[in-house]
């Protein structure tokens, strides 16, 4: 992905605009924009709140390893798999 | 805050010698303000019923007054009932009507809140509040006492309101009878769906007219009465049954704390069982059951039975399995969410009979609600006018008639603490109900506190 497109593919806040955040399924997985990679547990499938489990901390945050957190659309980045394929 | 409703003398308008009502409280915008405050601030209301909250994350919005509230069940179980209006700019944070859901997320600004109200998710906490923001402050306003009353959920926003079955009073033996299942056992009901819509009149003409108007009846039902919507067929708007059971019965109309039972019944021990659905046997066979059943599960109670009956301020029982609630929505207007239930192992002929009988009935498309409104609006608009508000109304009817006791209430150990009036045998109708719910208006919209009526004598 060139620099220009991965720009447009992002929201004013740094969000992923490739996908769509009720589209998320227990089990997919993602860069949070944040740092670390997330798998979702729950998705309330309002558009804008997704439950995960952090798989790979944040860089300097360790204690976040296998840890849940309610994560902003703002956070989600790069969409790695889903749970289904 | 509050609204600072300030110590205003309510008694000017409320004639207990005379039994006269200023049309005041019913259009004067002043008084209805006070009376968000003082009386649907205060008191128990209704919210909805078990049955549309089954299952953890099941929510029905509902009202509360004129606000948005959300009634869910969390996953410890535990019922809730939550101001629908985020604590960060007040948006509604639940627009459907019901559902199931995880979370309730405000479509604003993003907070979002957990099922026990609690605020889970707060957009950019970390970046934009540096973490600052204490969560546990703001999570959704909660009711302060709730009460599940018989597979009914019933809410207070006052702390210090009595409890809800001291609220209820007298009339707790006639809500019970009412929402138990037509057999006697426990309630149990599923609720068969929700009318909901506005009318332009005050919310009281709604409640007073099942609270105590058994007055009404001929003038305003006649042609109700003529064209027939009775479920076994036939003109009436009732069961051949049902008017037995009516008629035979010693009726009284019971007044308490505001609230009002038109009709709690003491049937005689021989009435039989009335034949009266021969046209379809699946129907007729349920209620001889019903009535064999009643009698092996309430013994020699089986005899009692209620009629119509409201709540103080504003929910109504009535039209067989009906709950209705008259929604404050400005002072000349009222919301009426009119909810329909049926006994959950009732047969689904039965069903299905009732579901078209209560369509037939009530709400807007029910011929007997029709002509309700029909009175309720034009005596509103036409107690508007300047010449017109001079004038109060007239309540008198059985003044001075009230009773305390009778044989057929000491029978099964029934106190009066407030009023009660008989109403059969012969046709007595009273406005006892009306006075006393009235009266009650009064007080409790002039009182500053719930021991201020105590002190008064005025919480019999």
């Amino acid at each position: 992905m060139t620099e220009q497109n991965q720009a447009q593919s992002q929201s004013s806040f740094g969000g992923n605009l490739n996908l769509n955040v009720r589209d998320l399924e227990p089990g997919d997985r993602f860069r949070a924009t944040s740092g670390g990679v997330v798998e979702v547990v729950m998705n309330p499938k309002d558009g804008l709140w997704v439950l995960v489990r952090y798989i790979e901390p944040p860089e300097g945050e360790p204690d976040k390893a296998d840890t849940e957190d309610m994560l902003y659309v703002d956070g989600v980045g790069e969409l790695i798999s889903r749970a289904s394929t | 805050m509050a609204l600072d409703t300030g110590h205003v003398s309510m008694q000017q308008y409320v004639d207990r010698e005379r039994g006269l009502i200023s049309r005041q409280i019913f259009v004067n915008p002043d008084l209805y303000d006070i009376e968000l405050e003082r009386v649907f601030a205060r008191c128990w209301l209704f919210v909805g019923f078990v049955d549309q909250v089954r299952k953890p994350g099941d929510y029905f919005v509902s009202r509360m007054g004129e606000e948005s509230v959300i009634l869910t069940r969390d996953r410890q179980d535990q019922i809730h009932v939550f101001l629908n209006s985020c604590r960060h700019r007040g948006m509604k944070v639940c627009r459907y009507d019901e559902g199931n859901t995880p979370v309730f997320t405000c479509p604003y600004h993003g907070w979002s809140f957990g099922l026990g109200g609690d605020l889970v998710g707060v957009p950019h906490y970390k970046e934009a509040y540096y973490e600052e923001l204490d969560k546990s402050e703001w999570g959704l306003i909660e009711v302060a006492q709730l009460h599940i009353y018989k597979g009914t959920v019933w809410a207070t926003w006052d702390p210090d309101a009595p409890p809800f079955e001291e609220y209820v009073g007298d009339n707790l033996l006639g809500l019970g009878l009412f929402l138990d299942k037509e057999d006697g056992s426990e309630a149990d009901m599923e609720v068969l769906g929700l009318y909901k819509w506005v009318f332009p009149a005050n919310w009281k003409f709604g409640s007073e007219n099942f609270l105590g108007d058994g007055y009404h009846g001929t003038p305003t039902h006649r042609s109700v009465e003529l064209v027939g919507i009775n479920p076994a067929g036939g003109r009436s708007r009732m069961t051949a049954g049902s008017r037995k059971v009516m008629e035979a019965s010693v009726s009284f109309n019971i007044s308490h704390h505001g609230s009002g039972r038109l009709g709690l019944r003491v049937a005689p021990p021989d009435l039989p069982f009335i034949e009266e659905y021969q046209d379809n046997p699946v129907v007729q066979e349920y209620y001889r059951s019903v009535y064999e059943r009643r009698k092996r599960n309430m013994g020699e109670r089986w005899r009692l039975s209620s009629g119509n009956g409201n709540i103080f301020p504003n929910t109504t029982q009535g039209t067989r399995q009906s709950i209705c609630v008259w929604h404050p929505n400005g002072v000349d207007s009222t919301e009426c969410w009119r909810w329909y239930y049926v006994d959950r192992d009732a047969p689904d002929e039965v069903k299905d009979m009732l579901r078209h009988y209560y369509m037939r009935y009530g709400g807007p498309t029910g011929l007997t609600e029709e002509d309700d409104m029909e009175n309720w609006n034009y005596a509103h608009k036409a107690s508007k006018g300047t010449i017109a508000k001079r004038y109060p109304y007239h309540y008198a009817m059985g003044l001075g008639h009230e009773i305390q006791s009778h044989p057929a209430l000491d029978e099964f150990g029934i106190k009066v603490n407030g009023t009660a009036s008989l109403s059969r045998p012969g046709r007595k109708p009273t406005e006892q109900n009306q006075r006393g719910a009235y009266y009650f208006w009064a007080d409790l919209m002039e009182a500053d506190t719930w021991d201020d009526l105590r002190t008064q004598g005025r919480w019999p």
